[in-house]
């Protein structure tokens, strides 16, 4: 993934999760210390799409378990 | 508008006066309400939408509206004639169209008697309903005429996705939804806004294709043909604006014979008759848009500006808050989009004969306007967030063609005009000097090889030239820079002055630049790089191991 869209997917869950500026987002993660709930799903599916101008379908949402795994998507998606 | 730019605007956003409305939809309108606020936010306003429990459109229609509460409905298919909704699967029973169409106008009769309601319909593709696929067809668009028959803002296809309407409920493509949220903002701030009333273009790939100091008449484009196409059909639009009522000027930075040349050689379809004003210089082109709403005593808010450049954008939109500034797409198929919002900021209900003639009014009142030397926004800001890259090359080995073609076509940032043959390059090579290119790339692509710089033994630079479509970067400062803390720092600039290298001249006001008098620019490289540190901050350098 181009720096530039490593930099924006970083944006997009400190947005969602309400995080610090600069806050390192590499290990968010569904079951770990953020909350997690099915309107956040949402919220980040919304995101990558408005910032990526791509197309997440629901089986592309049910991947998205955390930072790694967007990374992952995205990277298949060829962002 | 994306959801990063959404999320700061919301955040930085201090408050405003509130926009209370009904965010109406049959699916879920969660995800669309930080780009609602931030639309509105961007308005000065609070939104204060209040949405409705998912699939409770039709029960709402039978309430009574809040008073002071302003109604915008999203509507899809499905909101007219149920069985069509996908989350429900295709009916089981049969519908006839008859029955469907019963439906729908009960539905569209109820809507119609909500009191200033806002609407948009987005024309979501139906599930086979009936046994013929034609009736199925023929309901769609029978399903649409009666949207548009209560004045619905139609949506492009596209907006819907069936992925997300099944996942969340919400109907809108994410990558919608900025979108859509600025056009239903804007119904609600300005309900019917006056017609706005000066266009502004920029002229270089936006009214032609190309640059008109660099390719000459001949290399621009503005035919009905290959990638002429798109300018031509821009042309056409303004030209019916103007018939409507519309004022055109057009601000450029070029030489203003250079500018007007396209449109006095009557092969377009515009001329210079149609503008009331072409302000042509190097000044800030909020300036000069500045100086002809002062002219004609205008509001800034009746001008709408249209440029190809995002810097040119930025800069406008930063100092010029109140005007519309649109961005001219790079892609064909974005240009409806472009159309229909000029077409909706400068729509009129009735033309006068005033409208048709008042081109050759305010002509009159802008006879001999100057271009303003006023100040223009700080772009800081705007162009850190381009992430912008200067890829250095050193073209003394290899293939030097793009250098020399620059060389030999850019005419404004051009050290001293001077054409020069490759074999006087390999000459100047041989002698022990080094030809430099440059590229340019930014977070919205490559901008391709845009600077040649032929540097000698002896520290002077003898040919130094930038393409104009990146004026306003500050590359050439972050270059020069860049190249004063090299090993070999130049020492002098071999320069002279002609008709078209005013931007150059600009450029050697700098206090670190002394003229010797017989044409050679002292430069005291280490000044230069310490006044331009910021410059050269802009930009992530990736020059050659040896030169770095």
């Amino acid at each position: 993934m181009k720096d530039d869209s490593i930099h924006k997917l970083d944006e997009i869950f400190r947005a969602v999760f309400d995080l610090p500026e600069g806050a390192d987002v590499s290990n968010v993660q569904r079951n770990g210390d953020v909350p997690w709930d099915s309107l956040t799903l949402v919220t980040l599916v919304a995101a990558i799409e408005s910032e990526f101008h791509c197309e997440l379908d629901a089986a592309d949402a049910l991947e998205l378990v955390s930072y790694q795994a967007a990374r992952a998507l995205l990277e298949e998606k060829g962002v | 508008m994306d959801f990063l730019e959404a999320h700061k605007t919301v955040k930085s956003f201090p408050g405003g006066e509130s926009l209370r409305f009904l965010m109406a939809m049959s699916g879920t309108a969660a995800q669309l309400g930080i780009f609602l606020r931030a639309a509105a936010a961007k308005r000065d306003r609070s939104a204060l939408p209040r949405m409705l429990p998912f699939n409770t459109l039709s029960q709402t229609l039978f309430t009574v509206p809040v008073p002071g509460e302003t109604e915008v409905f999203l509507l899809l298919p499905w909101d007219f004639v149920p069985e069509a909704d996908w989350r429900s699967g295709v009916p089981a029973a049969g519908i006839t169209p008859a029955d469907a169409r019963a439906r729908a106008e009960s539905i569209w009769n109820q809507l119609k008697s909500r009191p200033d309601a806002r609407f948009f319909f987005l024309p979501a593709p139906l599930p086979p309903l009936f046994s013929d696929p034609t009736q199925d067809a023929s309901l769609a668009r029978w399903i649409t005429g009666l949207a548009c028959s209560i004045d619905a803002r139609l949506l492009p296809a596209e907006a819907f996705s069936l992925g997300n309407y099944l996942l969340s409920g919400c109907p809108v493509a994410g990558a919608w939804m900025g979108h859509l949220a600025e056009q239903i903002i804007g119904s609600l701030a300005c309900h019917r806004p006056e017609p706005c009333k000066v266009l502004v273009t920029d002229l270089d790939d936006t009214m032609w294709g190309g640059v008109v100091a660099e390719e000459g008449l001949e290399g621009i484009h503005f035919s009905p043909e290959g990638i002429g196409y798109r300018h031509f059909l821009y042309q056409t639009l303004l030209s019916k604006l103007r018939r409507e009522g519309a004022l055109l000027a057009a601000v450029t930075r070029n030489d203003p014979d250079v500018a007007l040349a396209p449109l006095r050689g009557n092969h377009m379809v515009l001329s210079e008759a149609d503008f009331v004003c072409v302000l042509a210089s190097y000044h800030p082109k909020s300036a000069q848009i500045g100086e002809i709403a002062r002219r004609l005593d205008l509001g800034l808010d009746s001008f709408v500006f249209v440029d190809d450049n995002p810097v040119e954008l930025a800069e406008v939109s930063a100092q010029l808050p109140q005007i519309h500034s649109l961005a001219f797409p790079s892609r064909d198929d974005a240009l409806p989009a472009l159309f229909s919002r000029l077409s909706q900021l400068f729509a009129r209900s009735v033309l006068t004969a005033e409208d048709r003639d008042r081109t050759d009014l305010y002509r009159r009142r802008l006879a001999g306007v100057a271009p303003s030397n006023g100040q223009g926004a700080d772009l800081t800001e705007f162009l850190g967030g381009l992430r912008m890259k200067l890829i250095i090359h050193d073209r003394t080995q290899g293939n030097r063609a793009r250098a020399l073609q620059l060389i030999n076509k850019t005419n404004q940032f051009n050290l001293n005009g001077l054409r020069l043959r490759d074999e006087e390059i390999a000459r100047a090579i041989e002698a022990g000097g080094r030809l430099y290119g440059a590229s340019l790339e930014d977070r919205t692509g490559s901008h391709g090889e845009i600077m040649s710089c032929l540097l000698m033994p002896d520290g002077t630079i003898e040919s130094w030239v930038m393409s104009c479509r990146v004026f306003q970067r500050r590359a050439e400062y972050a270059f020069l820079s860049w190249l004063g803390a090299t090993d070999t720092p130049p020492q002098a600039l071999r320069f002279s002055p002609t008709e078209r290298n005013l931007p150059l001249q600009e450029f050697l006001k700098d206090p670190a630049f002394a003229s010797t008098g017989n044409g050679l620019v002292r430069i005291d490289a280490a000044r230069f790089s310490r006044t331009h540190a910021n410059d050269l901050s802009l930009f992530t350098v990736d020059a050659p191991r040896a030169h770095s």
